[in-house]
C-alpha cells in the first residue's frame, strides 16, 4: 500500500512499511548516539514524529536520511537534557572486537584516538564510517556544507593516523 | 590543491570525475601518496570493524503506540469537523431564524397607516356585522356601502341606495379619501347623522363603509387575531433563540477545546522535530 503525498505528487510507502523497513536502522543509530538504555525511547519518538510530520516531507532526500535526521535531533535533545553533549565512544565502538583489521590497527589504541577527537570530528566519523552516510547526507543531517563535511573527515583521519603512529601502531 | 586533502574523499568515492582524474595521475607518480591511501583505507576498515552491534528492541511497543495514535487522530479529526459544522450551524441558525421572523412581521409592522387602518376596521366591524345580520339587506347593499347603510339606520333620513352606491364607488376610487376618513369619518358620521344627515355625510359614511369593506377583504375580521399571532411568533422566536444560544455556547466551548488541543499538539510536534527541519526534506 502506498501513501500518496498530495503536496509533492509523490507516492511514499505507508507508515507501517516505513516503520518495519527502518526501525532497526534508526534504533542502532540512536543506540550509538545515546546508548542502548534510551535508544528504544528515542527511536519510538522518532517514528511518532515521523507519523505527525509525514505530510511535510518534501522528498529532497531519502526517507531514511530524513528519519535519521529526526533521530539525530531527538538524540541531541536527549543529550542536552542529560547535560552530556558528546557521544560516548563506547556506545558505538567496541575495542574488544577481533577482526582482520585489528591485526593491523590496535582497537584499544584506535578507541583512545577516537576519544581524543573533537565532538564534530567524532560525529562525522560515526555518521560516515559506521552509519555509512554519504557526504551530502551528513551535510543535510548536520546542517553544514558538504565541503565542511569533507574537510572534517579529512582532518579527523589525519588526527587518528597521528595518534596511531604516535602510539606505536 | 594539495592532493592529500582529497585522499579520503577519493577513497570514499566522493570526488568529481575531474578531481578523480587528477588524483589518479597524482597517485601514479607519487609512491608516498599511495602508502598514505593504503593507511587510510586500513584505518577506515578498522573503524568500521569496531562498530558495535545492538539487539533491536521496542518495535512492538512502537507499533502499538502508533496504532493508538492513529485512532486518536481519527477521533480528533471527526470531533473537530463536527464541532466546526456545529458552531457554524449554531451561529447561522439564530440569524436565519431572526431574518425569517422579521420577514413574517414586516408587512404588519412596516406601515403604520395599515396598522391604524386595521384597528379602525376592527372598530368598524361591529356596525358591519349588525348590517350583515339585518334581515332584508342585500349583498349589493353590504358591499356597496355597509357604512352608508349603518349611517342610514343611525341617521334615519336623507340617504338612499344610489347615494350610498355613489359614495361607495367614490371611496373605492379614492383610497386617500378612505384613509383620511378613518375613525374621524366614523365619528363625524355619527355626529352629522344625529343632526339630520346629508348626502355628504352619506358619502363620508360610504367611504367609511368602503374602507371597512376593503380592510375586511384584506384580512379576516376576527378581533385580536393580529396581536395574538404576533405574540405567538415572538414566543417561538424566543425559544429558537434560546436553543440557538445554548447550542452556540456548547459547541463554541467544544470548538475552543479542540482548537487549543490541536494548537498544543502542533507546537509539541514542532518542538519534537525542531532541528529536524533541516532534514525534513
Amino acid at each position: 500500500m502506498l501513501f500518496f503525498n498530495l503536496e509533492f505528487g509523490r507516492a511514499l510507502p505507508d507508515i507501517e512499511t516505513l516503520v518495519s523497513e527502518n526501525y532497526a536502522r534508526v534504533y542502532r543509530f540512536c543506540a550509538r548516539q545515546v546508548g542502548s538504555d534510551d535508544a528504544a525511547d528515542i527511536a519510538q519518538e522518532t517514528f511518532v514524529t515521523m507519523q505527525k510530520s509525514l505530510k511535510r516531507f518534501n522528498g529532497k532526500s531519502s526517507v531514511t536520511t530524513w528519519l535519521l535526521g529526526i533521530a539525530l535531533n531527538h538524540c541531541r535533545n536527549h543529550r542536552r537534557k542529560k547535560e552530556n553533549l558528546n557521544v560516548a565512544i563506547h556506545d558505538w565502538f567496541d575495542a574488544s572486537g577481533h577482526s582482520p583489521e585489528s591485526a593491523v590497527v590496535d582497537s584499544v589504541v584506535l578507541y583512545k584516538a577516537l576519544e581524543k577527537l573533537s565532538h564534530e570530528h567524532r560525529e562525522v566519523v560515526l555518521l560516515h564510517e559506521i552509519e555509512e552516510l554519504t557526504y551530502g547526507e551528513i551535510a543535510e543531517l548536520t546542517g553544514v556544507p558538504e565541503g565542511t563535511v569533507k574537510s572534517r573527515l579529512h582532518h579527523a583521519f589525519q588526527k587518528l593516523r597521528t595518534e596511531l603512529c604516535g602510539g606505536g601502531a | 590543491m594539495n592532493p592529500r586533502e582529497n585522499l579520503k574523499a577519493y577513497l570514499d568515492g566522493e570526488l568529481s570525475s575531474a578531481d578523480r582524474t587528477l588524483m589518479e595521475s597524482a597517485l601514479a607518480g607519487d609512491e608516498h601518496l599511495r602508502e598514505e591511501l593504503a593507511a587510510l583505507e586500513q584505518l577506515s576498515l578498522a573503524v568500521k570493524a569496531g562498530a558495535r552491534e545492538f539487539d533491536v528492541c521496542g518495535y512492538e511497543e512502537l507499533r502499538a503506540k502508533m496504532t493508538s495514535r492513529r485512532k486518536l487522530g481519527v477521533w480528533w479529526r471527526t470531533f473537530g469537523t463536527v464541532a466546526v459544522v456545529g458552531v457554524m450551524a449554531a451561529v447561522l441558525f439564530p440569524v436565519f431564524s431572526q431574518s425569517r421572523s422579521e420577514a413574517a412581521t414586516e408587512p404588519m409592522a412596516a406601515s403604520p397607516t395599515q396598522s391604524k387602518s386595521a384597528v379602525e376596521s376592527a372598530d368598524a366591524a361591529p356596525a358591519t356585522m349588525q348590517e350583515l345580520s339585518k334581515p332584508g339587506s342585500t349583498t349589493s347593499e353590504r358591499f356597496a356601502g355597509g357604512g352608508a347603510s349603518g349611517a342610514k339606520e343611525e341617521g334615519g333620513a336623507g340617504s338612499n341606495r344610489s347615494e350610498a352606491s355613489r359614495a361607495g364607488k367614490g371611496s373605492a376610487q379614492s383610497e386617500t379619501l378612505a384613509s383620511k376618513a378613518g375613525g374621524e369619518a366614523d365619528r363625524e358620521l355619527k355626529t352629522k347623522s344625529a343632526i339630520g344627515g346629508s348626502s355628504s355625510s352619506d358619502e363620508e359614511g360610504g367611504a367609511n363603509g368602503a374602507q371597512t369593506l376593503n380592510r375586511s377583504d384584506a384580512r379576516p375580521t376576527e378581533p385580536g387575531l393580529i396581536p395574538n399571532s404576533s405574540s405567538k411568533g415572538t414566543e417561538s422566536d424566543g425559544a429558537g433563540w434560546s436553543v440557538g444560544v445554548l447550542a452556540s455556547v456548547f459547541l463554541l466551548v467544544a470548538f475552543i477545546a479542540w482548537a487549543i488541543s490541536a494548537g498544543l499538539r502542533y507546537f509539541r510536534n514542532r518542538g519534537g522535530s525542531g532541528p529536524g527541519d533541516s532534514s525534513s526534506g
